[in-house]
């Protein structure tokens, strides 16, 4: 039986979604549509009379302004909003800024459907000589965490994602949501499936076929035991949203060449 | 010397500063001006390399939203903001929503002052016949305060804003200088005035001379124990900020009609 609610979403476009590259852990702007994405998941939420007790985000700049558009829709912008790196998208490693659709010529589509959706593979590790090495880890947000910057993560699986992001939930979410906080969860495409697969209590098999489309509210409701009594729901107006879901999926596709 | 630093900022212009009239607890948004000086004043502190640890505001959302604006600005957003009523402007009573010029026309220029800008003068009380007491006091940002609703403020002078601004400024913000955190309270004119009164230790005749621009920040340096150094600084250009003051002084003055 139902006992608690939580609403995960991921955040609006940037421009990196656009041109189909690796956005991770770069901290890319939502673009317009972003915006408007965020705004419109606002407005949907308002429609359902949400208030929120508090509010977690990563500490990348997408997710904030995501959740900060949400709540001045709700009129809610005084609501604690907590921000940690625990939430941030999964980290792609080398292939962070690389565009999927090169990738699907050069690797075949299936292998790049590996890398972004299955469970326990790795991509390559992020060095020194990549271009957004050093942009990512000298940005004193990493240096405030709550652990050493050398320990952070250079690469990861999903499986990492949810080992990584796990601890939080335990320590921080959690526990409010048991005290009956309304809680929000403005995160990524990665730390939500992540969360979500925890939650759910979803098999690695069955992760990878997960899609969860942009600015879109989810309804996860949870039993006293914060397991889910049933699958994640969309809210709003499910049409856009199916549209929505096969936009994301397209992403790793290779385009037919047009003559 | 100089053992720790803090910045105190009033927000930017909302539209009834343009009217006049007396916002105090009424939940109006920033205008396009307002908007800007707190971009403006987010890029003033970049320019200086200001980093900060942690921002203070009160509930109303225009000093969220002033905190929000500076903070992309530094690419900082990820920054913990904490929001209390403890920072609220001053209470106005039954004069919220009243324009000073009408004010300053039936009761002379001078009493406007005082009741603007002295220590102890009380302001009637908002009743519930008052036109923003539901919009007020039915918003669930004061439900969730340390005291319940019916013993949350109807009117103050400012001697009370600094008694119930300074519990929270002892047990919230200083223990935060006091560890070496460099931390940003973006709050109101008066009750910016009443902390800079208690940490400059201002008289109770001075405090009324002093005006604080908006959107321009300032800095205390404080020694080890807290108390001012020396008198607050204003960051910016200086011309620019004289007359920033000025406009604030002139919202008192009735307008010269003009045949």
């Amino acid at each position: 039986m139902s006992k608690y609610k939580l609403i995960i979403l991921r955040h609006g476009e940037g421009a990196w979604n656009k041109e189909n590259r690796f956005c991770s852990w770069v901290d890319q702007k939502l673009n317009s549509d972003g915006l408007e994405e965020a705004r419109n998941c606002g407005r949907q939420l308002k429609a359902l009379n949400f208030e929120f007790d508090l509010v977690f985000t990563s500490v990348l700049n997408r997710s904030i302004h995501t959740a900060w558009l949400i709540l001045e829709e709700l009129g809610q912008e005084w609501v604690p909003l907590e921000s940690s790196w625990r939430l941030n998208e999964r980290h792609y490693g080398a292939l962070i800024g690389l565009n999927r659709e090169k990738m699907a010529l050069n690797h075949g589509e299936e292998q790049v459907k590996v890398w972004r959706r299955s469970y326990n593979v790795t991509p390559p590790p992020i060095d020194e000589s990549h271009p957004y090495y050093h942009e990512i880890y000298n940005d004193r947000r990493y240096k405030v965490c709550d652990v050493a910057l050398d320990q952070l993560p250079r690469s990861e699986s999903l499986k990492e994602v949810l080992e990584r992001l796990l601890p939080y939930w335990n320590e921080r979410i959690a526990p409010e949501v048991l005290k009956g906080k309304t809680v929000l969860i403005s995160a990524h495409g990665n730390s939500s499936r992540a969360l979500l697969k925890h939650l759910e209590g979803i098999s690695d098999e069955d992760i990878v076929n997960i899609t969860l489309p942009t600015g879109v509210p989810i309804l996860l409701e949870l039993d006293e035991n914060l397991h889910a009594v049933g699958p994640h729901q969309f809210l709003g107006d499910q049409e856009a949203i199916r549209a929505a879901i096969k936009k994301v999926e397209d992403q790793g596709k290779v385009k037919d060449s047009k003559k | 010397m100089s053992k720790y630093k803090l910045i105190i900022l009033r927000h930017g212009e909302g539209s009834w500063n343009k009217e006049n009239r007396f916002y105090s607890w009424v939940d109006q948004k920033l205008n396009s001006d307002g908007l800007e000086e707190a971009q403006n004043c987010g890029k003033q502190l970049k320019a200086l390399n200001f980093e900060f640890d942690l921002v203070f505001t009160s509930v109303p959302n225009r000093f969220i939203h002033t905190a929000w604006l500076i903070l992309e600005e530094l690419g900082q957003e990820w920054m913990p903001v904490e929001s209390s009523w403890h920072l609220n402007e001053h209470h106005y009573g039954a004069s919220i929503g009243l324009n000073w010029e009408t004010m300053a026309l039936n009761h002379d220029e001078e009493q406007v002052r005082i009741w603007r800008r002295s220590y102890n003068v009380t302001l009637p009380p908002t009743g519930e016949s008052h036109p923003y007491c539901h919009e007020i006091y039915s918003d669930s940002r004061y439900k969730v305060c340390g005291v319940t609703l019916d013993q949350l403020l109807r009117s103050e002078i400012l001697k009370e804003v600094l008694e119930r601004l300074l519990p929270y400024w002892n047990e919230r913000i200083a223990p935060e200088v006091l560890k070496g955190k460099i931390v940003v309270i973006s709050a109101h004119g008066n009750s910016s005035r009443a902390l800079l009164k208690r940490l400059e230790g201002i008289s109770n005749e001075d405090i009324i001379n002093i005006t604080l621009p908006t959107g321009v920040p300032i800095l205390l340096e404080l020694d080890k124990n807290l108390h001012a150094l020396g008198p607050h600084q204003f960051l910016g250009d200086q011309e620019a900020i004289r007359v920033a003051i000025k406009k604030v002084e002139d919202q008192g003055k009735v307008k010269q009609v003009k045949k």
